[in-house]
């Protein structure tokens, strides 16, 4: 907790001193619940001051506290042969929280982060032509995070290069996450689990590297296509998974590796409609190593109410295949399994609704605000997520005994965010 | 019923010309922003500057919706955010 806080008292005192003249500085709150009792509230702070014409940084802080309705250990109940007719129980006192056995669960993640950005003209230095104004852009990310059961530590380093004028941009980020589960003794999983002992205590390694375009098509379209890779291995699962087949309890046991692909599509278009609308248009296309592929396509639409009030109605379609082990129902033969029904194949939705309040010639007014800094922009948002093709509550009790699921998974958050200037 | 050595023979070079064909499409997409020069001038980028035209235009509500999405999903990772922390 002292860590917590004097990590969090450093973060606030570098937010301040990296403030000036030009910088922003930006909050945003983010309020998350869903129909299995899920609750988070995300708070995320964050400054970002140029510090002369090359280097600039950015500095940000997220705290979210999460309550949940948490699973409770299987162990603690009485076998059920696989296939029961049963009755989810619901009741609060069903639940017992993961780590503490107390409930609900209530855990708290702080996770400051800071990004250092060099930005210089390579091109103009070595070319004749002075006019030219192509920069190159380097950035080194790092993030730290933690949970009271699961620290993650995150290294990333990106460049950008423009081309032709601005006209085109070429990025290529890498980055690499060390991340470790540290449970309670009794939810450690056994030394067999070929997981678990990969790097020998649960830790888990994940190396992403992307390549992006961006291209300026018309003087009112503009597209871009990403590629990623991603590579995890170590410990992919939950401690706190456990199934239980027959009057066995197991583990939740994936494969130590995984490997994924995808491909990204975007396109803006301008509209010269009333004061000003903009379609995005989003296509992502994924494939892994655990055979599962999935199709989201996502539009959302931009319009200018008046001068300075945004309205964005948004569509998201995400449609996915099992992956190749899982399955609804398992029995002792099954080597891998899991409890986690994302792994299973399905349909989602979501729609979303958000207004930005934009000022753009702010003029200063004295005596209002904070001294030197003033509001620039507003915005509020939800979003409310369906998964269109539930489990039966079969499957979801022989998945989640003991666990507080509905068959009809919807959720819903709400962010609002205010940014500052000086 | 073997197929001939013959229809073999052609049914590999068919399918190096495929590999080919896709190497050359590949290539041709990669490259096509060299062929696109100023097609846009700065001073016709009014439109694609306007803050609606961003990309990333609110990077906070990404981050936080690139964090909620792989907790429900299994197509998580391969993309260019690189997060910390599990949240779940």
């Amino acid at each position: 907790m002292l860590k917590r806080c004097m990590a969090g008292s450093i973060l606030c005192a570098a937010t301040v001193i990296a403030f000036g003249q030009s910088d922003e500085i930006s909050y945003k709150f983010q309020q998350y619940s869903d129909n299995n009792n899920v609750k988070v509230s995300t708070n995320v702070i964050r400054a970002s001051k140029r510090i002369n014409d090359h280097f600039s940084l950015s500095l940000s802080g997220l705290v979210d506290a999460i309550s949940a309705a948490s699973r409770r250990d299987v162990r603690s109940g009485s076998p059920l042969s696989t296939g029961a007719s049963v009755s989810l129980p619901r009741t609060p006192s069903a639940s017992v929280d993961g780590i503490t056995s107390a409930s609900p669960t209530d855990e708290k993640r702080l996770q400051p982060s800071a990004t250092v950005t060099f930005t210089n003209d390579f091109i103009k230095m070595l070319s004749s032509d002075k006019s030219n104004d192509d920069p190159t852009t380097f950035s080194i990310t790092g993030i730290n995070s933690e949970e009271n059961d699961y620290t993650a530590r995150t290294v990333s380093a990106a460049i950008s290069q423009d081309l032709f004028q601005r006209n085109t941009t070429l990025g290529f980020r890498f980055g690499k996450i060390f991340s470790r589960y540290h449970p309670a003794v009794r939810f450690v999983p056994s030394p067999s689990d070929a997981g678990w002992s990969y790097f020998g205590d649960g830790r888990r390694e994940t190396d992403n590297l992307s390549a992006s375009i961006t291209q300026g098509l018309t003087t009112t379209t503009i597209i871009s296509a990403v590629a990623g890779y991603s590579y995890d291995r170590g410990y992919l699962t939950r401690p706190y998974n456990v199934y239980r087949v027959g009057d066995q309890f197991r583990h939740e046991y994936l494969p130590s590796e995984h490997r994924s692909i995808t491909f990204s599509g975007l396109f803006n278009q301008y509209i010269g409609i009333g004061n000003g609308m903009a379609v995005h248009l989003e296509y992502r296309y994924y494939e892994d190593s655990w055979e599962q592929k999935s199709t989201t396509v996502g539009m959302e639409i931009y319009s200018y109410i008046g001068e300075r009030f945004i309205l964005r109605p948004s569509f998201r379609i995400y449609s996915q295949s099992s992956a190749f082990f899982y399955r609804d129902y398992y029995s002792a033969e099954d080597r891998y399994l899991t409890t986690d029904l994302k792994y299973r194949g399905g349909n989602s939705y979501t729609f979303g609704l958000k207004g930005s309040y934009v000022i753009k010639d702010f003029v200063k007014p004295d005596g209002i605000g904070f001294p030197g800094i003033f509001p620039v922009a507003i915005d509020i948002g939800a979003d409310y997520y369906l998964r269109a093709s539930p489990a039966d509550p079969q499957v979801l009790y022989s998945h989640y005994n003991y666990y507080h699921c509905s068959s009809e998974f919807n959720a819903l958050w709400v962010q609002s965010g205010i940014r500052f200037a000086y | 019923m073997g197929r001939s050595p013959h229809r073999k023979d052609i049914m590999e070079e068919f399918r190096t010309m495929k590999v080919i064909i896709i190497c050359i499409r590949l290539a041709v997409f990669l490259a096509s922003p060299f062929f696109l020069p100023g097609c846009v001038m700065q001073y016709q980028r009014q439109y694609l500057g306007d803050p609606i035209m961003l990309f990333d235009g609110d990077s906070e509500e990404k981050s936080l919706k690139t964090h909620i999405y792989p907790r429900r999903e299994g197509s998580s990772g391969g993309d260019t955010n690189a997060g910390g922390g599990c949240g779940c």
